[in-house]
């Protein structure tokens, strides 16, 4: 049976302030330069990987759901984008930076940024970017680790079905009591 | 006292015995096929060695957090029987109905796509019990289709 | 129903046959609705309009397909090429697997006696009277079943006392004492039938030595140290005496050996119990005082957990001495006395089973019976099997060189490491089983059985109805059906036995006569119904008249059976209370040995060796949990999910921890029957009830430690 479904960043409405440290720690994990904390300790254009937005329920999280049937992925014409374990990833090098995965995604969790050389801070060309789950780093996603309120988690699907199932059982004998 | 809409439990006789969960498996699945597991039988046990049980598959809300999240408009409730249904063919297995139900009654499959409880509604439209409420052992579990007049609505055209 | 992806057929016409579920015992066996299109079933479910399950199941029975159509079916007689163990078979004909087990079964007939074939059915109870048949027309005592270990010892108390064991009538009695059962996972075809009883208020007291959800809605729960149930119930005895509670007429005309009983009971006042038991005192006090105070009240006693004990049957028999006190035998609301009926389902409505297994006698004494005369007198048509490893590898008194196994399965003995070199050094063994099971990789031959939805059978259920089915498909691959195989091998044998030589149908009808039905009768009404006779309404206290099937006539309390042979091989004549440590010293080192390992709670998914092959009955939790409480669990350091090894002074296993604080201190469990993490290598194949023979399953000692 599958078992390695996506993983992703939410958050909880009823933490999340609308700080936007996520997005800046987001940005400064994946730009190389030092973590800043205040959008004047950076340099250049901010553009994390995750948003955060106002809806009407609350602060809300536009970020990538690493989707089991992703159309971003279902719409890439060069195939940069792919499932790999419980993420879905995109390769800079295969992408062409042609922007069809942009509409595709329903939370806006793609940008087209400019293809950055970290050595020599070049720009090369555009490619699609979007959460990767801090893959690369020991301590895991960054933003999960700069939000003041924790509000946000990193999900596991199966964890948190179960999580839920076990707390479910609380809420209806507790229901079942009124 | 029962809890839940339509297919409803009484925890007090609940004594997460699995009945259901196989039975669901054997609704639901091919011989070879390993689920996913649509309904859980759930066993909780206090410090002091206090059992609750509870059977739970998809609590068929009136007002479900899942179709008001999901992104495609994937989730919809049947007109006829009010039972709430996902439909695979605009799925994109983003799990944002996972987060937003309580209960944590989503799951994914190998097909990529979200499954949950559908409420067995193929037996319900033949006028048969769900398959759970029927193999209950402990009549743990009853089914009660909602009066008419309830908000309505369908597979979108 | 997404059926045509199911099978991937081009859609023939789906039927529906109505068939049932054969997992556990003939009291169940619950009515199924097989769906079945191109000769496949492709769903399952429980038959609603079966007027005996009402369309209810349990996990088992909800994931039958799984089981007939389990990748591990034996679908053609096979041959053992390979060494024991290996698994490695090459197919052969029915008509040469026959012609090879009667030549060889012929040959130690003549060379060895009779005497030198086993023939054993394991938890199977549909095909035993032709089993039985089988062997005793061949001339063998050693007719062996899974009431070797299970079921039987418990009757056997009943009868040291009563002379026969009689049923509780929950329904009528006012007060139900459940001594060491969990219905809810026991025949859950009757939770309904609980939930009716306990939601009416109805006190029910329980003794379990875990916390179980229906322990936890019992008015009274015991729970006590495992073992230690006939300290309890002569304490409870002792406060029923003190007190005055018990049924004085009755004691006065019907019982024999009261004041001895009485004189033992006082033995146990209510500190002692409370310092053995871990029950408090007030507690087993209370209970008692609930238990007697009620008339009528009802006992319910269970199959193996009390009796998989080195003291079970005394045990036992202090707990049954309790109904006998109070009176509450042969009423209605206490224990009903009903005959046990076809394949030992208790009931009324009558079978020909008896006239078709005859009498006969045999020249070599069973296995067992010398070792264990009270079992022979109790059940003389059945050797007591646990002692078959110790026959074959000893070859005293005389040896078995050959075994007929049907659904024969090496974990039900202790002591896995002797019982399979045994079937190693074992001349010739047969095994007839659904699934290819580490038992039959030690088999020379192999023969393929069938599933109850592949066959048609007879039952007649407690609640008055008969069923008969025919089969809702063809049976898989060469399988056949195991009354089949006997009548085959039989006449291989070339054994004169007319009730071998009649074909099915036959038989069944000729199981059916006193009932009045036919087969055909049966199956043209939808497979179940009820004789058209009404059984007379149930006849209290016929001992007014008959007085008791005992030797004295009456109730024993101090057995005249036992007393026979207490001399001889030291039973106690009242049913004294021993200990674990003082039965088996050599394990009362606590260093050693801190905990206690009980073996074979229920979990409901699993039937003995059965369900663990159907992946969705696996995938629900570990198999291999080893329940400890959290005082044991921060000792050792250990928690829920760490790997951890348990040593016996047998054995050893690896397990996945489990901390819950439903046990009891200083006890873990294991389930039984997983061949991969198999609990029968942790006991002692010595270790038997010295009444009974039953293996101490419920009770050896041991230490976990967490695996690095």
């Amino acid at each position: 049976m599958k078992t390695d479904f996506g993983f992703f960043i939410a958050a909880d409405p009823e933490l999340c302030t609308g700080c936007k440290a996520c997005e800046l720690a987001c940005f400064s994990a994946h730009s190389g330069s030092a973590p800043g904390k205040t959008v004047g300790s950076l340099s250049g254009f901010v553009t994390p990987n995750l948003h955060v937005v106002r809806t009407a329920g609350g602060w809300s999280l536009a970020t990538c759901r690493h989707c089991e049937d992703a159309p971003c992925l279902n719409v890439c014409q060069p195939k940069a984008i792919t499932r790999r374990g419980h993420e879905v990833v995109v390769d800079p090098a295969l992408c062409t930076g042609c922007s069809d995965c942009i509409p595709a995604c329903p939370f806006g969790a793609i940008s087209i940024v400019p293809r950055r050389d970290f050595a020599s801070q070049d720009s090369c060309g555009m490619a699609a970017r979007k959460c990767d789950l801090c893959q690369d780093s020991a301590d895991g996603p960054a933003c999960v680790r700069a939000c003041p309120n924790g509000a946000l988690r990193l999900v596991d699907p199966e964890c948190e079905r179960r999580q839920k199932g076990v707390q479910a059982v609380e809420t209806l004998i507790a229901l079942s009591k009124l | 006292m029962t809890v839940g809409t339509i297919i409803k439990l009484n925890p007090e006789r609940c004594v997460a015995c699995y009945a259901c969960v196989v039975a669901c498996l054997d609704a639901h699945c091919a011989v070879d096929e390993d689920g996913p597991m649509l309904r859980r039988a759930i066993r909780v046990e206090t410090d002091q060695g206090e059992i609750h049980c509870a059977s739970l598959g998809c609590m068929h809300c009136e007002d479900p957090k899942c179709m008001a999240v999901c992104p495609t408009k994937a989730i919809y409730r049947d007109r006829e029987t009010q039972l709430v249904q996902v439909d695979p063919g605009k799925c994109i297995g983003c799990h944002s109905c996972l987060v937003a139900c309580p209960f944590g009654a989503p799951a994914f499959t190998k097909g990529n796509k979200m499954v949950k409880c559908d409420g067995c509604i193929q037996r319900v439209k033949e006028g048969r019990l769900p398959l759970c409420v029927q193999t209950c052992p402990s009549k743990a579990l009853t089914f009660e289709l909602p009066r008419t007049g309830g908000e309505e609505s369908g597979p979108n055209p | 129903m997404t059926d045509a992806k199911q099978t991937g057929s081009t859609g023939g016409a789906i039927t529906v046959h109505k068939t049932c579920c054969g997992i556990c015992n003939a009291y169940s066996h619950c009515g199924i609705d097989a769906y079945v299109q191109d000769g496949r079933i492709i769903r399952a479910e429980g038959s609603v309009d079966n007027p005996h399950s009402q369309g209810k199941l349990c996990p088992r029975g909800a994931g039958i397909r799984q089981y007939v159509y389990n990748p591990e079916r034996i679908l053609h007689p096979l041959k053992r090429v390979g060494e024991k163990g290996e698994g490695t078979f090459e197919p052969i004909s029915w008509e040469e697997a026959y012609q090879l087990i009667a030549d060889k079964l012929k040959g130690y007939r003549a060379d060895f006696g009779p005497e030198s074939v086993a023939f054993v059915a394991g938890f199977s109870k549909w095909y035993r009277p032709p089993l039985q048949r089988l062997a005793s027309s061949f001339g063998s005592p050693n007719y062996i079943t899974e009431g070797s270990c299970c079921q039987e010892a418990h009757k056997m108390a009943w009868w040291l006392v009563f002379g026969g064991i009689a049923s509780a009538d929950i329904v009528n009695a006012q007060v139900v004492m459940i001594w060491s059962r969990n219905p809810f996972y026991s025949n859950m075809d009757n939770n309904r039938a609980f939930y009716e009883q306990l939601e009416k208020g109805k006190p029910f007291i329980v003794v379990d030595p875990r916390k179980t959800s229906f322990t936890q809605k019992a008015a009274i729960h015991l729970q006590l140290k495992p073992g230690t149930d006939g300290a309890l119930a002569l304490g409870m005895a002792n406060v029923i005496i003190q007190e005055k509670l018990y049924d004085q007429e009755f004691v006065e005309h019907y019982v024999h050996g009261f004041e001895e009983f009485a004189r033992l009971a006082a033995e146990y006042p209510p500190e002692r119990v409370e310092q053995i038991t871990g029950v408090p005192r007030e507690l087993f006090i209370r209970a008692a005082r609930l238990y007697a105070g009620a008339k009528p009240a009802a006992l319910l006693t269970s199959a193996s957990p009390v009796v998989h004990h080195v003291n079970g049957v005394q045990n036992y028999r202090a707990v049954v001495s309790l109904a006998a006190l109070t009176g509450n035998y042969d009423i209605e609301g206490g224990n009903r006395v009903i005959p046990s009926g076809y394949l030992l389902v208790t009931g009324f409505t009558p079978s020909n089973e008896k006239e078709y297994l005859g009498h006969f006698t045999f020249d070599a004494p069973a296995m067992g019976h010398r070792e264990f005369p009270v079992w022979a007198e109790f059940l003389p048509e059945q050797a007591q099997g646990m002692l078959l490893p110790k026959y074959i590898h000893e070859e005293k008194p005389y040896p078995i060189k050959a075994v007929l196994g049907f659904g024969m399965n090496h974990m039900m003995w202790p002591d896995s490491t002797y019982m399979l070199s045994a079937l190693k050094k074992l001349d010739f063994f047969v095994s007839v089983d659904l699934f290819m099971t580490e038992t039959c990789r030690y088999a020379d031959i192999v023969l393929p059985a069938c599933t109850s939805l592949e066959r048609s059978d007879v039952k007649i259920f407690a609640d008055g109805y008969v069923q008969c089915f025919p089969p809702a498909i063809e049976p898989l691959g060469e399988s056949r059906h195991d009354i089949q195989i006997i009548f085959d091998i039989a006449k291989a044998l070339d054994l004169d036995d007319p009730h071998l030589r009649m074909s099915y149908e036959e038989y069944m009808n000729f199981i059916l006569e006193p009932t009045g039905l036919t087969v055909a009768e049966i199956q043209a009404n939808g497979g179940i119904m009820r004789p058209h006779h009404t059984l007379p309404p149930y006849q209290e206290r016929k001992y007014r008249d008959h007085g008791f099937p005992t030797p004295t006539g009456k109730v024993e309390l101090a057995s005249t059976v036992v007393e026979k042979y207490a001399q001889e091989y030291g039973y106690d004549v009242v049913p004294q209370y021993r200990s674990f440590d003082e039965v088996y010293p050599q394990y009362a080192d606590r260093e050693t040995w801190p905990l206690m390992i009980n073996t074979g709670s229920r979990r409901p998914q699993y039937m003995h060796t059965r369900t663990y092959r159907m992946k969705w009955i696996r995938e629900l939790e570990p198999n291999d949990l080893l329940d400890l409480h959290p005082q044991d669990a921060e000792k050792l350091g250990i928690q829920s999910g760490d790997r951890v090894r348990i040593t016996t002074p047998s054995g050893s296993i690896g397990a996945t921890a489990n901390v819950t604080a439903t046990v009891f201190p200083g006890v873990v469990h294991m389930y039984h029957g997983n061949e991969k993490a198999n609990t029968s290598y942790l006991m002692d194949h010595d270790f038997l009830d010295p009444l009974s023979g039953y293996p101490g399953y419920k009770n050896f000692p041991c230490r976990v430690e967490k695996e690095v």
